[in-house]
């Protein structure tokens, strides 16, 4: 459910600020953490590169950028619990910090790898890239007011949903 | 009581957060200009402006990146898996 619901989303360009799209990938791992978010958004990357949303080389990007915003919005999630925060504030804050965790991975990778054909400066492309993450994170604001919301209702009516799951591996030793 | 109090700090946190997020995004969407997600990370990196392929469908300026009969097909199936898996174990 979390898969369709995710690849759903991440293909829909948003009319805002030019054209931008969510991922629900900081939902993706509040719901169901970051070992199956991993999984998750593994699957969705590799689908969305047969529509041919991102190249099939870039997964492997795609992938580090995904994972570090799904584990640092259910770091963060969990690490709201111990201030006593409610179920909105600790979802919206998670994935506020997440897409913006994400957002960082990503300019890393490109300064790091670099890219073949450019001629300008590090500095440069660094500038560049901040005022990108900047624009990105005015969408990563309704993502996470959306996200906040879905978690609440899921709290309100399936708050099962939201509890921790022992490891396969505890069960099955007891 | 106290809960109530607590609930309190983790709005104020997001709010605070907003605020600063919202004040960064409008310099930059200023300072940029209008451009799609695409255009805007070319420039960011200076590359040439990608070209349009003009082939999206799009509905109140929403449309879907890459082709969109695989979207609703690779989606379809994505949906029908979930259910089939809903009714078998979400009960």
């Amino acid at each position: 459910m979390c898969t369709a619901a995710s690849f759903a989303i991440f293909q829909v360009n948003l009319p805002l600020f030019g054209g931008v799209h969510m991922n629900l990938t900081s939902l993706t791992g509040i719901l169901v953490g970051p070992a199956i978010g991993g999984i998750i958004v593994l699957i969705v990357n590799i689908l969305s590169a047969a529509i041919g949303h991102g190249g099939w080389g870039m997964i492997g990007a795609n992938f580090l950028v995904n994972m570090a915003e799904v584990t640092t919005a259910y770091g963060v999630y969990k690490a709201m619990e111990k201030i006593g925060a409610d179920t909105f504030s600790k979802a919206a804050v998670g994935t506020l910090v997440g897409l913006f965790v994400g957002n960082v991975i990503m300019v890393a990778i490109i300064l790091i790898s670099g890219i073949q054909g450019v001629n300008q400066t590090m500095t440069d492309t660094l500038y560049g890239l901040s005022l990108l993450v900047a624009v990105n994170m005015g969408v990563a604001i309704i993502e996470s007011v959306v996200t906040g919301y879905v978690v609440s209702y899921i709290q309100r009516v399936r708050p099962d949903m939201l509890q921790e799951v022992a490891p396969v591996a505890t069960t099955t030793k007891q | 009581m106290p809960q109530q109090q607590s609930n309190k700090t983790g709005i104020v946190i997001f709010a605070a957060l907003i605020v600063i997020v919202l004040a960064v995004c409008l310099y930059a969407y200023v300072k940029t200009g209008d451009q799609d997600l695409e255009t805007r990370f070319a420039s960011a990196v200076g590359l040439p402006a990608p070209s349009d392929d003009g082939n999206n469908f799009s509905i109140f300026g929403f449309d879907v990146e890459g082709n969109n009969l695989s979207y609703i097909v690779i989606l379809a199936l994505l949906l029908v898996i979930a259910g089939a898996l809903y009714v078998k174990y979400g009960k």
